[in-house]
């Protein structure tokens, strides 16, 4: 068979596809995006004037302390509020993770050796070897040492339509850092860490997210929205009301905590926080990138978990547009970091991290302190960003073809 | 002008292409609905930006979004890698039609092995804009292009070599 086969393979398969006619619908719904913006740029302009006075009054001016420029971002290339990966970011480890995630292959095992408190689990990824079975999960202790969990029999998760995926997610470690909720089919399996013991939970379903909220429950996806709750200790199974997604949900430490959704739906970017428990959320509030910070930039999408900082503002990985007054855009190549306060909606701060990585390449893991993001990018490995200086440095030596799951505070 | 209110070469340039990007669409996702949302959501992004891509290259701008979207949709609900388990077979023996052994195993494939064989194969493009287009390097379209025919040889031997030589 030769390339014109599978042409005519492909025209053949498409050919029932029948003639659209979108052209008016798609201007329309164009326009009404527009107006939608134009409102909310007299809303941004009115707030401006607010924000610029009662904040001052309000704080006493004196404790409004101005940002130092981002030293990766030179003022000249980046509008206010983006950061640029620099090429060759400053090297610094970060206490408690190592410079390289190369699993020794003597790791003691978990059964033999219980773990107090892990700093990390990690899942290497089997990428394009020969040996396509699944990788061990190893745990990363506050000494630096490394243990292989071998407890728990887990296998790959899958979807309905089979397709399958490493257990792991960057947010099965508990914010304690004593036990990891791993998603398998038809159950929900918590490794306890001090106590080397795996707990499995039965659950209906092709259970393939989790995320914590505190360390006693843990909120697992089947779909797409929606999730289970799981009180892990208890074995207790109950529906959860809020429609959160556990695809895109970063969970919570705090138990009390609201738990934030950021939303793309068409051309609408939301912010959708829920309050577990409660069948309606808290606020919806859009994500303007026309009237705002940062100037030139929107998300097409985000991906991977939205991490909390504690303090209302939520951090995740997006790929989007790229569009300087004047000069040359790039549409929906640009890969990014994004700070998202779930109060305003408004995008605080943006790392563009280039055009030249793969989809999904990155991913935040979480806050370390109050303004710095660890992340995992797939150029670099892992990466501090702190979020008021702009500073970026990277944590490993190279990049980390794993899954990795760190509690960084 | 067609219709009240719409660019009247926004009109033009949509009712030109519409038809075979829906079907490029089809055979990425393999979802008639999906297919016209994916194409409905790039056409709203083109009207969008209409005024600064007109005088650009709108398609080249239209299939960028529809294809990444494409990807990035499958990968957000469909997850990362596929089963090694045999697809289904369709019913019927050994009359099946070509196309839809040929459908199953396409389906088969992660989701930028797909784009790479319709921007190549149906959509006619050289491995340059493949590669510009879904934001990758002409390496990895390469690669990407060898390891969906190899699967799909997998997946349908019946339907025998599928490529001699590859297009440049």
């Amino acid at each position: 068979m030769t390339a014109d086969r599978l042409t005519e393979l492909l025209e053949d398969s498409s050919a029932e596809v029948a003639p659209p006619s979108f052209a008016a619908t798609a201007w329309a719904t164009a326009r009404r995006v527009r107006r939608r913006r134009q409102v909310l740029a007299s809303v941004a302009a009115f707030a401006a004037v607010v924000a610029v006075t009662v904040p001052l009054r309000d704080r006493g001016g004196d404790d409004i302390v101005p940002a130092p420029p981002a030293q990766s971002a030179p003022a000249s290339a980046a509008p206010a509020g983006v950061d640029v990966m620099p090429a060759k970011p400053v090297q610094r480890a970060l206490p408690g993770l190592p410079v390289n995630f190369a699993i020794p292959a003597d790791a003691a095992k978990l059964s033999q050796h219980p773990v107090e408190q892990a700093v990390a689990v990690v899942q290497d990824h089997a990428g394009e070897s020969a040996d396509q079975s699944m990788r061990p999960l190893h745990v990363i202790d506050a000494a630096g040492r490394w243990t292989r969990v071998d407890v728990g029999d887990l296998v790959r998760t899958h979807d309905e339509g089979g397709n399958q995926a490493e257990p792991l997610r960057s947010t099965a470690l508990s914010p304690d850092g004593r036990r990891i909720a791993v998603p398998q089919p038809e159950a929900l399996v918590v490794i306890d860490l001090p106590a080397a013991k795996a707990h499995r939970i039965p659950l209906p379903g092709l259970n393939e997210q989790v995320m914590w909220w505190g360390d006693e429950t843990v909120f697992v996806g089947q779909e797409s929205t929606g999730v289970t709750r799981v009180d892990w200790a208890s074995g207790v199974v109950s529906p959860e009301p809020a429609a959160m997604s556990a695809w895109i949900g970063g969970g919570s430490p705090v138990a009390a905590a609201d738990i934030a959704d950021l939303i793309t739906a068409g051309e609408d970017r939301r912010v959708r926080v829920w309050r577990p428990g409660d069948a309606t959320p808290v606020r919806e509030v859009p994500v303007d990138f026309v009237t705002v910070r940062p100037e030139g930039y929107a998300v097409s999408e985000w991906y991977g978990a939205a991490m909390p900082d504690g303090a209302g503002r939520v951090a995740a990985a997006a790929w989007g547009d790229r569009v300087p007054p004047g000069g040359p855009g790039n549409y929906g190549g640009v890969q990014m970091l994004t700070v998202v306060d779930t109060t305003t909606g408004r995008v605080d701060r943006l790392l563009d991290l280039g055009t030249t990585r793969s989809k999904s390449c990155c991913e935040v893991l979480g806050w370390i302190d109050d303004q710095t993001l660890l992340a995992h990018t797939d150029l670099e490995g892992l990466i501090t960003w702190n979020t008021r200086t702009g500073e970026i440095t990277r944590v490993t030596t190279g990049p980390v073809a794993a899954t990795v799951s760190v509690r960084p505070r | 002008m067609r219709w009240t209110g719409v660019d009247s070469d926004f009109a033009a340039f949509v009712e030109a292409r519409q038809h075979r990007l829906l079907r490029s669409a089809y055979l990425v996702c393999g979802d008639h609905h999906l297919a016209e949302d994916l194409l409905q959501g790039a056409l709203v992004k083109l009207a969008l930006r209409w005024n600064r891509v007109r005088e650009g290259d709108p398609e080249a701008f239209l299939r960028t979004v529809m294809y990444r979207d494409a990807v990035s949709w499958w990968r957000r609900f469909r997850r990362e890698q596929l089963s090694d388990a045999p697809p289904e077979r369709p019913a019927g023996g050994d009359d099946v039609p070509s196309r839809l052994v040929f459908e199953a195993a396409l389906r088969r494939l992660p989701p930028r092995q797909r784009a790479v064989l319709v921007l190549r194969y149906f959509d006619d493009l050289t491995e340059a804009r493949t590669a510009d287009i879904l934001g990758v390097t002409v390496g990895t379209v390469k690669s990407q292009a060898s390891a969906a025919l190899r699967k799909l040889r997998d997946l349908a031997p019946e339907l025998g070599e599928m490529v001699g030589k590859d297009r440049r």
